[in-house]
């Protein structure tokens, strides 16, 4: 229904106008059309209505291509970060059960001994697959009830949520966008995130508006840079880590980037330091994007230039007012509402909510209650209604963009003999906004083993899951409920390892 | 440079840009990063530190092309050639 439509109006407005582009390929509205028809035929061929489609691969344009081919299909693309370890994805691929999948040619051999006998298409291909116009014709693709993406996060449980979301979610986003974004037709926009991020959402509104999505493979700040100018780019999304590398790289100072206009940033807070920075150097724009993947994305915005004075309280950030669509409220420990200047958790709802996590219903209800989200995060609202993020209420932690669980790490680390009890907290990083410290009880002293630890988050986890840091302690405090004393834990961490950065500087 | 005082200096260089530059100290020369485990995040830091080291940009075959300490160490030597 709605990818179909956002296709179809490209190709009815102007079939020549370029929608896609990537390092290897230029993609018309009409080289779009023909090549989500063809890969939609061929997954036909493998599935039934509704099976799951997995999607292993870097960057690259065909990936949206996949999407969109799925929707068309009436199928459901599950995209897997790459960089996750076999243990990882396997896991994933038994929630999900795909019947097919797109990928890399190199990650076949990887896939077939996840999963035998899975049909692969080498993502490669799709430009190459035969055009079956005739079969497809008047195929109606997946409703807008119907999922069409199930975008995997990390778990407070130990194993990836997977997040369901619908045509409906795709499309009130892209209105909002459109609304309280506003990139006009023809826009050039850079896709610099990885695209099985909840951050893929965005190129798709950027495709709804009509406009072109540049890929880039992968973020290096010299690579981003360079298509930065050779795209001429004008909106562009990044996490704050990603803007931060783009101002330490000598190749700023040779690049021409008159032509971006508009920075749009979220995932992570950004420093107000680093924003200054940016908007000087850079000589750009910047709006403020909060959003949440069980959220449908994009959920809050503060537009550019937009006067927010002082933070309610010290450190909190403001992340503006909700976008088109989108409903907050803030709550108390009861479940109320609070009123303005109260700090509470910050809830959303509206139609781009995620209809549940896969297969995983009280993990759904522990967020999702009468039509609101909880995100987790603690805020308030000031008196002009402007919504400020104050803290995280649960034990999530956002490194370069990227949400890690204590839990997943802990679970590895449990695997070891060696290992009594651990807990993982944040500590605050001037580059990546936090990474995981393992506070690691050994059964016995003379048995701790970094070595072996670390070699345990090597073969379990995607490396920017892994500690940066493993601290070995005697017990690790809990309260008389047995609940781990995380703050504490976390002040801890702060005071060694700043303490530990300056005896060795 | 000689070569051995390339492979050490390089080595000093990444460790440096390594969470747990332990991790370096299993490689030999030729041993593929990704293969063993340096994330994406410290390959960045690594072409940081090297555009410090040879005062100029990277370019994309450059970038591309850091992935074993030999090749760390080669494109070093060419920046001082």
């Amino acid at each position: 229904m709605w990818l179909n439509h956002v296709v179809r109006r490209g190709l009815d407005r102007d079939p020549d106008a370029l929608a896609l582009r990537d390092a290897r390929r230029d993609v018309s509205w009409r080289e779009l059309h023909r090549d989500v028809r063809a890969l939609a035929c061929r997954l036909r061929h493998d599935t039934l209505p509704g099976s799951r489609v997995l999607v292993l691969s870097g960057n690259c344009v065909e990936v949206l291509e996949t999407y969109f081919a799925c929707a068309a299909a009436g199928l459901v693309a599950v995209p897997v970060n790459p960089a996750l370890t076999d243990p990882e994805i396997g896991a994933i691929m038994e929630s999900v059960e795909p019947s097919a999948a797109v990928a890399e040619a190199g990650f076949a051999a990887r896939l077939g001994g996840l999963y035998p006998g899975l049909p692969v298409t080498d993502v490669a291909t799709i430009p190459e697959l035969p055009d079956e116009d005739a079969e497809f014709a008047g195929e109606p693709g997946s409703g807008m009830a119907d999922p069409v993406l199930i975008l995997h996060t990390s778990a407070t449980t130990g194993r990836a949520k997977g997040v369901v979301v619908d045509q409906r979610s795709l499309q009130i986003n892209a209105l909002s966008w459109l609304a309280d974004v506003r990139p006009a037709p023809g826009t050039a926009f850079l896709n610099a995130g990885p695209l099985f991020h909840g951050s893929v959402v965005i190129a798709l509104d950027h495709l709804a508006a009509g406009g072109t999505v540049c890929v880039l493979d992968r973020f290096t700040p010299q690579g981003c840079l360079a298509a930065l100018e050779r795209w001429e780019v004008e909106h562009a999304f990044l996490v704050p880590s990603m803007v931060r590398l783009l101002l330490q790289t000598r190749s700023l100072a040779g690049t021409d980037l008159s032509r971006l206009r508009l920075l749009l940033h979220g995932a992570a807070p950004m420093p107000g330091e680093l924003a200054r920075e940016a908007r000087e150097r850079l000589g750009v724009e910047l709006q403020t994007i909060f959003g949440i993947t069980e959220g449908g994305g994009p959920v809050l915005t503060l537009r550019p230039g937009t006067a927010v004075g002082e933070p309610p309280v010290p450190g909190a950030v403001c992340v503006g007012v909700p976008m088109l669509g989108a409903g907050l409220r803030v709550t108390g420990e009861d479940g109320c509402e609070v009123p303005a200047g109260t700090i509470g958790e910050l809830q959303v709802s509206g139609d781009g909510l995620m209809q549940t996590y896969w297969k995983n219903p009280e993990a759904t209800d522990d967020v999702l209650r009468d039509g609101w989200l909880n995100t987790h995060d603690l805020g308030c609202v000031d008196a002009a209604g402007r919504v400020w993020v104050v803290d995280r209420r649960n034990d999530l932690i956002l490194r370069g963009g990227q949400n890690v669980y204590p839990a997943e790490i802990e679970h590895v680390l449990r695997q070891s003999p060696d290992v009594a009890d651990v807990v993982v907290v944040p500590l605050p990083s001037d580059l990546w906004g936090q990474t995981p410290v393992a506070f690691v009880q050994p059964v016995e002293a003379d048995r701790f083993d970094e070595t072996e630890l670390l070699q345990l988050c090597v073969d379990g986890l995607a490396p920017y899951k892994r500690p940066t840091h493993f601290l070995p302690v005697e017990r690790i405090p809990r309260n008389p409920a047995g609940k781990a004393l995380r703050t504490r834990l976390r002040e801890t961490a702060h005071q060694t390892l700043t303490a530990d950065r300056e005896h060795t500087a | 440079m000689t070569a051995v005082r390339s492979l050490d200096a390089v080595r000093t260089l990444i460790k440096g840009s390594l969470d747990h530059p332990a991790l370096l100290d299993r490689l030999g020369g030729d041993d593929d990063f990704a293969q063993a485990g340096i994330g994406s995040g410290e390959l960045i830091r690594i072409a940081l530190s090297l555009e410090e080291e040879l005062g100029r940009p990277l370019e994309d075959e450059e970038l591309l092309g850091l992935t074993s300490v030999r090749a760390v160490a080669a494109l070093i030597g060419a920046g001082e050639d």
